[in-house]
């Protein structure tokens, strides 16, 4: 085991020098893919944690009709409940309402009378649900007026929409590229070593060891790669957190951290597409060259 | 020139033979190579298998290493039907089996010795046994001297002696040899056919094919005259011309 390991390393890296070429072509690939897939990951987690945090702000306030007893406003809030789409509510008296007014002011009201009605927070179980709730609420006649951010939330969701497909079509398109540059680079190493090859199965060389250096190479492509692109991306995004942080503070980045978990799922990734590459490389020769 | 044992012990005691019964094998472009081929060899045979080219020899040399499976029949290789045998199984009864062949196969950016230890390496041969073999068999091809030249330094009689090592290097108790003495001269044929005969006389079953009649003829031994793709001469100890000049349509 450990000599079929060493002979598969040697094989593997005397691969690598005599195309060196081609497998700087193949790294680089899978390095570049590899970065931009994780920038797509990264700006997708972004957009996600935005999304969630203004659709989990996202409330209806519904104003009850001035004309209610503060009994029938309760029982408005104990209606709005009991809608199957609503979390949470949150009864706002007018007095408070009237006391937050003057505070955000920064001047007395004193005198003056309190024109707020009672209101009524509504959270819904879904962002998307927002509007739906605001209209069937809208209807009733103990309700006065009914505020909801449907716009933002509406074009809040179409971007992460457009941000996740966007990002998954270009990852899988990208990796499909890499996959293609490794599984040539692979081709041509093989077709280069086809009387190697031919004489090991010859005089009785196992299948996996006469796979095992090709596979070390795929392998070398999809590690190098993935610690290229990870390398590339970590200042990249430490730099993004600190400049949001300083000066977009409303819209707080995911901690930096997040590259580690990143970094570890691209050069798994990185592994698998490379490895997967190498193999059906390795079995369109095999098919070809030694059918029996 | 020093002998050495040819074939360890483990080899030496199963009786191995090769039986082709009713082998029919038809290429993917429809041409038939082989047809109702019913023969058997015995161990320790020396067998020549004449006929002109594209009749089928090396076909027949295919089917016992299993590069290629019957469309019909079977091909028994000690016991053992290779045609149905698992693929997983292919590299154990190759291991048994030195295949020589008319261009050599040598790896002309290795030395003739690391020729031999790439391929006992190939098999797992244990580390200290590896370079003891190669010597042994470079000796035994009379090549011991020359072992850290290129192939590229060496005449093709010396090519084919490595060529020849490295089949032999594993201990096969079979060897096949497809046209060996093809690109060399007959003086370095005579040679190259002395020196197969001697790793039959120590156990192992060879079987050549050729269309060198001075090859066939220097050694008195059986001969298979395939035509067509048909066996239509078995001379248990034969000449060429007394297996060949009597097919049909010759």
């Amino acid at each position: 085991m450990l000599r079929t390991t060493e002979f598969a390393l040697r094989q593997a890296l005397a691969n690598i020098r005599r195309h060196s070429l081609m497998s700087f072509a193949a790294t680089s690939t899978v390095a570049l893919a590899l970065c931009i897939v994780g920038a797509a990951g990264l700006i997708l987690l972004n957009v996600n944690l935005w999304t969630r945090r203004v659709v989990g702000e996202a409330e209806i306030y519904v104003y009850a009709d001035r004309g209610l007893s503060r009994a029938d406003a309760l029982a408005l809030q104990h209606k709005i409940n009991s809608l199957p789409q609503v979390a949470q509510t949150d009864f706002v008296p007018r007095e408070e309402a009237y006391n937050q007014l003057q505070a955000s002011l920064r001047r007395s009201l004193r005198g003056l009378p309190n024109p707020l009605p009672d209101a009524i927070h509504v959270r819904t179980r879904d962002a998307s649900q927002v509007a739906q709730v605001a209209a069937i609420v809208r209807k009733w006649p103990q309700v006065e007026r009914v505020v909801h951010a449907e716009q933002t939330i509406k074009m809040l969701l179409t971007v992460r929409h457009i941000v996740s497909v966007g990002s998954v079509v270009a990852s899988v398109l990208l990796l499909l590229a890499a996959m293609l540059i490794v599984h040539n680079t692979i081709r041509l190493t093989l077709i280069a070593r086809r009387r190697e090859i031919g004489i090991m199965q010859l005089v009785g060389a196992t299948p996996s060891f006469v796979a095992a250096p090709f596979l070390l190479e795929g392998a070398f492509h999809g590690a190098v790669g993935a610690v290229i692109a990870l390398l590339l991306l970590a200042p990249g995004y430490i730099y993004a957190h600190r400049v949001f942080t300083r000066s977009l503070s409303f819209f707080p980045l995911a901690p930096p951290g997040v590259v580690v978990d990143c970094g570890a799922l691209l050069v798994l990734g990185g592994l698998a597409m490379s490895c997967l590459a190498t193999v059906v490389s390795l079995a369109r020769f095999m098919r070809r060259y030694h059918p029996a | 020139m020093e002998t050495v044992p040819c074939i360890p012990p483990r080899a030496m005691g199963a009786r191995f033979v090769i039986h082709f019964e009713h082998v029919s094998f038809t290429y993917d472009n429809d041409v038939e190579a082989l047809h109702d081929v019913d023969v058997r060899v015995d161990k320790g045979e020396f067998v020549f298998l004449v006929g002109p080219t594209g009749e089928g020899k090396s076909t027949f040399l295919k089917l016992i290493y299993r590069e290629v499976v019957p469309t019909a029949g079977r091909v028994i290789v000690a016991g053992t039907d290779v045609g149905r045998m698992p693929r997983r199984r292919v590299p154990h009864l190759r291991r048994r089996i030195g295949v020589v062949f008319q261009d050599f196969r040598l790896l002309s950016n290795k030395t003739i010795a690391e020729n031999i230890l790439f391929a006992l390496e190939a098999v797992g041969v244990a580390r200290r046994d590896m370079r003891r073999r190669t010597y042994e068999v470079l000796r035994q091809v009379g090549l011991a001297y020359r072992m850290d030249a290129f192939p590229a330094e060496l005449s093709a009689g010396e090519q084919q002696r490595v060529s020849i090592a490295r089949a032999v290097a594993n201990y096969p108790a079979i060897l096949l040899a497809d046209e060996p003495t093809g690109n060399l001269d007959p003086d370095t044929s005579l040679e190259i056919v002395m020196l197969l005969r001697d790793i039959n006389i120590r156990g192992t079953t060879v079987i050549m094919a050729t269309h060198d009649r001075e090859v066939v003829d220097s050694v008195n031994k059986r001969v298979i005259c395939l035509h067509y793709g048909r066996i239509v001469r078995d001379v248990p100890r034969g000449l060429y011309y007394a297996a060949y000049d009597q097919a049909p349509g010759e």
